[in-house]
């Protein structure tokens, strides 16, 4: 029924003394004790919980980790919502499975900008002996590894890896992990190993077929295979058949916590819209280039050509003239444009060099001088970051950049400038991901991402878990653009910012969601028109809270 | 442990690995190092290495560690070199578990003698610790003491609070007379290893029949999801590996460690 070892090393070390014993008996009885205490007399137990100096752990973090290690098996997907502390849950089993001596050589994968953040996190908070990965050496040299899963994948690192075995993996922002065409998900796959926790808030952007992928990391077949996965559960690519069914075969893997159902102590959130009114000189463009995408969606979907240039067009003109300026450019090279569409960008090219000032970004350097505080300034586009850089420069507010294309050295250098010398955070999207600011309580949304969970995305990182201060949000729309249809539908109708959505991601991805709302300004013909359709889509997606609650 | 707790077990090992002490608060305590223990008690490998290949001797360590979680006194530090803080040690931290990892090294062995001042035989016998480890994806543990009566070749179990309370000694008595019994301990090993062994046969091991149960289970699953895909999608190598993460995770074991053994001398064989 069960296997019978004996461990010989204390004969042995006897032996290699000759059998000749000495030592005090004080000695004995401290390693007695030490001995009685480091031992669990529980399976159910979170024994780690007593050899946490530095953290006391939320009671939804301590019920994570005993379900994922007594009832999940250790091979789980934990999918909070942002914010409620993956990483504490993470770090918890890993402790709990290291104190009972089940774990020991453990792999950490995490996107680059959170190799450092996790490695001191686990020492410091965990007291766990974490490492980050920094050569071919450091796979063989170290028993708890953080490395960078773009890093891994690569060889020589990933033969390596994939040469040993792991008695935990774990795998931060496991969303990357959707597509098992991928050499992401390839490689969790081959890896050999005993526990596995996959980590995301967003276990679905845009298809259901990406948590079946996930899921088939953790327990090949428990949705059945591909054919049955998507005849049993899916009607449209991102629409289950069946909710309730599929929520329960999910429920034996995945663990998923929400703000509303737990009783924590979120500071308040304080959202205000600021409605601004373009100058004269940025209206013209801004109704240029809208006219531009109207005229030019038509013609695409005519010949089902991509429309993807024309969504970010839009959103990028949004943002900024300067964000829209490289598209503008490579759209100008497109060759299949007819020549009066070059002309009409030849002279929008024009228009957006005629803008003598920018309304938003004085609005902004305007608003950090009142709050006269930590703010962070969230942008989608590095060329608006640019932009906004250097006006803050100009303007004599401190400020630094922060994105995904930084080097971990230099995120946590910009991160500490943030915290101890500069008042402003420029941040875009990738660099803000799983990054915790909780120091800081201003976000100024300088746009609006067109996708709601990247909105929660942005807020989560300063209203979670250890924000002592209520949160102030600050959502910049300009009157009569698509801008402020955005703010009023994610703010207003969606009530994005003061209830979190978390059934948002399961029901609607992401693309769609973007698609629906160009679909939605390029064909209707009028404000009413604009304003009838996203009632219906906002009506569509505050349906599925009830839903799933019921569910439940 | 409580704090106070933790003081004295630090305390006594300071004191037993001859650490000097100097002076400090209650519940904090200042210590001087010998050579052994500062290796035993920071992660410095090359530190040591590039001394040792040098020949070099380097300047004494010293630990100040509070107990209490209170700042200390101004006295206290005033002690402290510049730079260097004062360390809190608290259940998990790092010192502790330097200090307990080092303790159970060398409380590994040891000899005692039954303390008595009237003229006495001693007869040995070896005490030992073991440490049984039952084992699926989850893990429990128990500590057994065990006593091997070297005259009469018996095992019986014994409860460590017993001895930890009696007064045992270092030294032998020098009214005492031992008596000169070889210590066979290959018999010692096998005969209190045997008796673990029987216990443990003679119990209900349900959380073992559960596992096996949850393994077949797995198992079976695999295989039908296995045997679902087509030819061209089915991957031998990838299945084989699944099965043997699910036996390595999931297979009961029973795992006996013995981690310490003594040599008790008393008057009673």
């Amino acid at each position: 029924m069960y296997t019978y070892l004996v461990h010989d090393q204390l004969r042995k070390r006897l032996s290699e003394r000759g059998d000749a014993i000495n030592g005090k008996w004080g000695m004995f009885l401290l390693a007695y004790e030490a001995h009685a205490e480091s031992i669990t007399q529980s399976f159910d137990e979170l024994a780690c919980l007593k050899w946490l100096p530095n953290i006391l752990p939320f009671p939804h973090q301590v019920d994570t980790a005993k379900r994922v290690i007594n009832e999940l098996r250790g091979r789980a997907l934990l999918a909070d919502e942002v914010g409620l502390g993956k990483t504490i849950e993470a770090g918890l089993i890993l402790k709990e499975y290291m104190v009972r001596g089940l774990v020991k050589k453990t792999l950490i994968l995490v996107p680059a900008s959170l190799v450092l953040q996790w490695t001191r996190e686990l020492n410091e908070k965990f007291a766990v002996n974490a490492f980050a990965q920094r050569n071919e050496w450091s796979w063989t040299s170290y028993d708890v590894l953080v490395a960078s899963l773009d890093t891994t994948k690569r060889d020589p690192h990933r033969s390596i890896v994939l040469g040993q075995e792991y008695d935990l993996v774990i795998v931060d922002e496991a969303h990357k992990l959707k597509n098992n065409r991928t050499s992401n998900w390839q490689l969790i796959n081959r890896l050999r190993k005993k526990y596995l926790l996959l980590v995301t808030a967003t276990p679905v952007q845009n298809d259901l077929k990406e948590v079946y992928n996930l899921i088939q990391l953790l327990r090949p077949g428990q949705l059945g295979n591909a054919n049955e996965f998507a005849s049993q559960h899916i009607i449209g690519k991102r629409t289950p058949k069946n909710p309730e069914a599929l929520q329960s075969a999910l429920q034996t893997l995945m663990v998923r916590n929400r703000r509303k159902e737990n009783q924590l102590n979120f500071t308040d959130r304080h959202v205000e819209a600021i409605l601004l009114d373009l100058s004269k000189e940025e209206m013209t463009l801004y109704k240029a280039i809208s006219d531009f995408i109207k005229t030019e969606y038509q013609t695409r979907t005519s010949t089902r050509r991509s429309v993807l240039p024309l969504i970010t067009l839009q959103r990028e003109i949004c943002s900024s003239s300067y964000a829209a300026l490289p598209t503008l450019s490579k759209l100008q090279k497109d060759p299949h444009l007819t020549g009066t569409a070059q002309k009409r960008l030849r002279e929008i090219s024009e228009l957006a060099e005629q803008v003598p000032s920018y309304t938003k970004v004085v609005r902004t350097i305007e608003l950090a001088r009142q709050i006269d505080d930590k703010l962070i300034v969230f942008t989608e586009y590095r060329a608006t970051q640019d932009f906004l850089l250097y006006m803050f420069q100009q303007s004599g507010v401190k400020a630094v950049p922060f994105r995904g294309g930084f080097k971990r050295g230099k995120k946590d250098w910009m991160k500490d400038l943030f915290e101890h010398r500069a008042q402003v955070l420029i941040a875009t999207e990738a660099g803000g991901e799983g990054i915790n600011l909780q120091f800081c309580n201003q976000v100024v949304n300088f746009d609006l991402p067109w996708n709601p969970m990247r909105v929660e995305q942005r807020i989560g990182r300063v209203h979670r878990l250890g924000q002592t201060r209520p949160v102030y949000i600050y959502n910049l729309a300009t009157k009569d653009t698509i801008e402020e249809h955005i703010v009023h539908l994610l703010q207003e109708k969606i009530n994005m910012f003061e209830a979190v959505i978390g059934e948002l991601d399961v029901i609607l991805g992401a693309q769609a969601f973007e698609q629906e709302l160009l679909q939605t300004f390029v064909e209707s013909g009028n404000e009413r028109e604009v304003s009838a359709r996203l009632n219906v889509l906002s009506k569509r997606v505050r349906r599925t809270p009830a839903t799933t609650a019921k569910e439940r | 442990m409580r704090n106070d707790q933790l003081y004295t077990y630090c305390r006594t090992y300071f004191s037993l690995v001859g650490a000097t002490f100097h002076p400090a608060d209650d519940f904090a305590l200042a210590v001087e190092l010998p050579r052994d223990v500062d290796k035993e008690l920071t992660d410095r490998p090359f530190y040591w290495m590039w001394l040792e290949t040098l020949r070099e001797t380097p300047p004494p360590s010293y630990l100040y560690l509070l107990f209490d979680g209170a700042p200390p006194s101004p006295a206290f530090t005033a002690l402290l070199p510049e730079r260097q803080k004062p360390e809190h040690v608290l259940p998990g931290s790092y010192r502790l578990q330097k200090i307990q990892q080092s303790a159970k090294l060398r409380g590994s062995f040891a000899v005692a003698y039954e303390r008595t001042d009237a003229p006495a035989t001693l007869w040995p016998s070896v005490l030992m610790n073991v440490k049984v480890s039952l084992v699926s994806d989850r893990q429990k543990d128990e500590l057994h003491s065990l006593l091997y009566s070297v005259k009469h070749s018996t095992v019986k179990s014994v409860d460590m609070a017993h001895w930890s309370a009696i007064s045992l000694l270092d030294e032998r008595p020098r009214t005492t007379r031992l008596v000169p019994l070889p210590i066979d301990f290959d018999e010692a090993f096998t005969r209190i290893l045997a008796r673990v062994e029987h216990e443990l046969a003679h119990r209900d091991h349900r959380w073992a029949k559960d596992a096996a149960h949850r393994l077949q289970h797995e198992l079976s699953e695999m295989d039908r999801y296995y045997a679902s895909l087509d030819d061209d999608l089915r991957n031998e190598a990838e299945k084989q590996l699944r099965v043997e993460e699910l036996t390595w995770r999931i297979a009961p074991r029973v795992e006996v460690e013995p981690v310490q053994v003594a040599i008790l001398y008393r008057t009673e064989p």
